[in-house]
């Protein structure tokens, strides 16, 4: 009798504890830098733009977070990429925090907005590169056959 | 017995609940799958009808006789083209599969556009023509291949969302079994060398870039010596007004080592990083050609502050700042403020002709008028003393005036620059202004110095700023 009630109430709230983990949001929720008046001042591509950049590059230095910025410039004008900066960031599998939608969770830090219009109005530490990877986390190896150009803090830039 | 029944009950009920609860899981997940596959699916689908149009629109290019018909087609092929290339940025594939296919759609369209500018009137010569059927040729070819692909991926039941982002490689031979293979067979059948060649001879340079400019190897080819690492931090030293303020150091980046691999860096530049001895979070990051030994950028990583200047200030002090490190003859380009930074573009004069390729972009922050970002990359590769001639103008400013619509309430004094159209620097008049009345948006119409034609027109607003507020 006591065996099936403790069943009972282990099988309960195994069933409530899978509804509550998998209701709620697995993504982690950044602290948000409110009242950072410049980020809304943005026009929306913009916008995107600097949250993709946050999201990849947060934690980087600041060259770093100019150079993920730049590679979105450089993949806009470049003909093997779509030619809008939402093209270009909405590309299927393209950036992992907008395939998981993080970017949605995040606000930009004023030093990722920076970075952003810095890569935006022509600085390009990367020197025209398309291609950005974290060797500790990569995956597919393919983007190594590509021309390394350089290394910023966790990531390298190809061509 | 009562509290036998109370716990079956519950047993029951917990797992109802479970199954319901897990029943929409499935069926939501199952139309998530599904909304996901046609997206792609649409955008497969799009990129051939996209095709198929382009086909039929070259066709129609080579038959049609009058030249109205001939422009509204030329402007049709541009846009179809570019709906193609967008289709192909929305298919979860890598972004080299269709290196080829995106190559042609991008020649069509260039190319389209130009005949469009050029044959306003008159129809299209022989050698366009044999250019078209090419064209053309080259797009059937991949309109079957499409098809073809697509017939198959029906048949195979191929669903998109099954895969992740496909990369189609010989060497990877879990995706070279799918439909998708098709795109390799494509791939090698696609050759468009020949087209790139013949455009090449009867385009005007600068309508298609052909060799897109690669600034690494620009960079190493600079005049001057090469200049080593410690020569580097000397230049960050010199080109700051307080570098005894900071501590240098170089960031080696000849050799990258990527798990266990070390691997050979191109960077053209020295980078150095000069930290702030007073505020540690201050930290100014230097490129120094490697060749020539001048600061490609420089880029400083600090807070901006509450602004204590304005921007006639910040003007002048980048002005300033550009002539302590012996630039001559700047004027300001454009002025951008974004919060508490100001953007400005100096641009070199010769002759009182502003010669915009060569433009330097810097940044001042204006709590305390310190440059916090400098770009002279356009100035390395491109700054010369031009042509005495190059810069003398045909037409006098009254001559060209009258051309300029009278929409345009002139904000700035019309003057003569040296611009870049098509990969040819050319002398124009530069009228910026706004549109009467309506008094939003600020316009640039350039108009050729000696031709009296119209080379340039555009918005410039300060495009990364929403139009709302």
């Amino acid at each position: 009798m006591k065996k099936l009630l403790v069943l009972t109430l282990v099988l309960l709230l195994i069933g409530i504890g899978t509804i509550a983990y998998y209701s709620q949001t697995e993504v982690e929720m950044e602290e948000s830098h409110a009242g950072t008046p410049s980020f809304w001042s943005l026009s929306p591509s913009v916008r995107l733009m600097a949250r993709t950049v946050y999201a990849e590059s947060r934690g980087e230095p600041f060259l770093g977070q100019v150079a993920v910025a730049a590679v979105i410039m450089n993949r806009v004008r470049s003909e093997d990429f779509p030619n809008t900066i939402s093209g270009v960031i909405y590309q299927p599998w393209a950036f992992t925090p907008v395939m998981h939608g993080l970017i949605w969770n995040v606000t930009p830090s004023p030093e990722a907005v920076r970075a952003t219009l810095n890569a935006y109005n022509g600085w390009d530490p990367t020197y025209g590169s398309e291609y950005f990877y974290n060797p500790a986390k990569i995956t597919s190896y393919w983007v190594t056959t590509r021309q390394t150009v350089r290394r910023i803090g966790k990531h390298v830039f190809a061509r | 017995m009562k509290k036998r029944w109370l716990t079956v009950a519950g047993i029951i009920l917990a797992v109802a609940i479970a199954g319901y609860w897990g029943r929409n899981m499935y069926l939501t997940y199952q139309q998530m799958r599904s909304e996901v596959n046609n997206r792609y699916e649409n955008a497969f689908q799009g990129l051939n009808d996209h095709i198929d149009d382009l086909e039929s629109e070259l066709g129609t290019v080579l038959l049609a006789g009058a030249p109205d018909n001939l422009a509204v087609n030329l402007s049709n092929i541009w846009e179809s083209a570019s709906s193609a290339q967008e289709d192909i940025g929305e298919i979860p594939i890598a972004s080299d599969s269709l290196d080829n296919v995106k190559d042609l759609l991008q020649k069509t369209g260039q190319y389209a556009k130009h005949l469009e500018k050029e044959v306003v009137d008159g129809g299209i010569d022989e050698e366009d023509r044999e250019i078209i059927k090419e064209l053309h040729n080259k797009m059937s070819l991949v309109n079957r291949n499409l098809e073809t692909i697509h017939d198959d991926m029906e048949q195979a039941g191929f669903r998109w969302s099954d895969k992740r982002r496909v990369k189609i490689d010989q060497d990877e031979q879990r995706f070279s079994i799918t439909p998708l293979a098709g795109l390799l067979d494509l791939r090698d059948e696609l050759n468009v060398d020949n087209i790139s060649v013949k455009l090449k001879e009867v385009l005007p340079a600068g309508v298609i870039d052909f060799e897109p400019q690669d600034l690494i190897t620009s960079l190493s080819q600079l005049d001057g010596e090469e200049i080593d690492q410690n020569q580097a931090i000397e230049i960050a030293q010199d080109f700051i007004r307080n570098p005894e303020e900071y501590e240098y150091e170089i960031i080696a980046n000849e050799k990258i080592d990527i798990e266990g691999e070390t691997v050979e860096a191109h960077v053209p530049a020295h980078t150095v990083r000069a930290v702030n001895t007073a505020r540690a979070n201050e930290t100014i990051y230097f490129d120094i050609s490697k060749v020539g030994g001048k600061v490609i950028s420089l880029l400083n990583q600090r807070e901006v502050g509450q602004a204590q200047i304005d921007e006639e200030e910040a003007q002048d002090i980048a002005i300033q700042f550009l002539e302590e490190n012996e630039f001559g003859n700047l004027a300001v380009g454009s002025a951008k403020r974004f919060s508490d930074i100001m953007l400005l573009s100096i641009i070199p004069e010769q002759n009182d002709v502003l010669i915009k390729p060569d433009a330097i972009n810097i940044e001042v922050a204006l709590d305390t008028g310190d440059i916090i970002a400098y770009n002279g990359l356009d100035y390395i590769l491109n700054h010369r003393e031009r042509e005495d001639a190059r810069l003398e103008a045909d037409l006098s400013l009254e001559e060209v005036e009258e051309k300029v619509s009278n929409d345009l309430d002139l904000i700035r004094e019309p003057r003569l620059v040296l611009t870049e159209v098509d990969g040819e620097e050319i002398l124009c008049y530069e009228f910026i202004g706004r549109i009467t009345e309506e008094g939003t948006g600020s316009y640039l119409i350039q108009i050729n110095a000696n031709t009296g034609e119209e080379e340039v027109i555009k918005s410039i607003d300060q495009d990364f700023y929403k139009n709302v507020s």
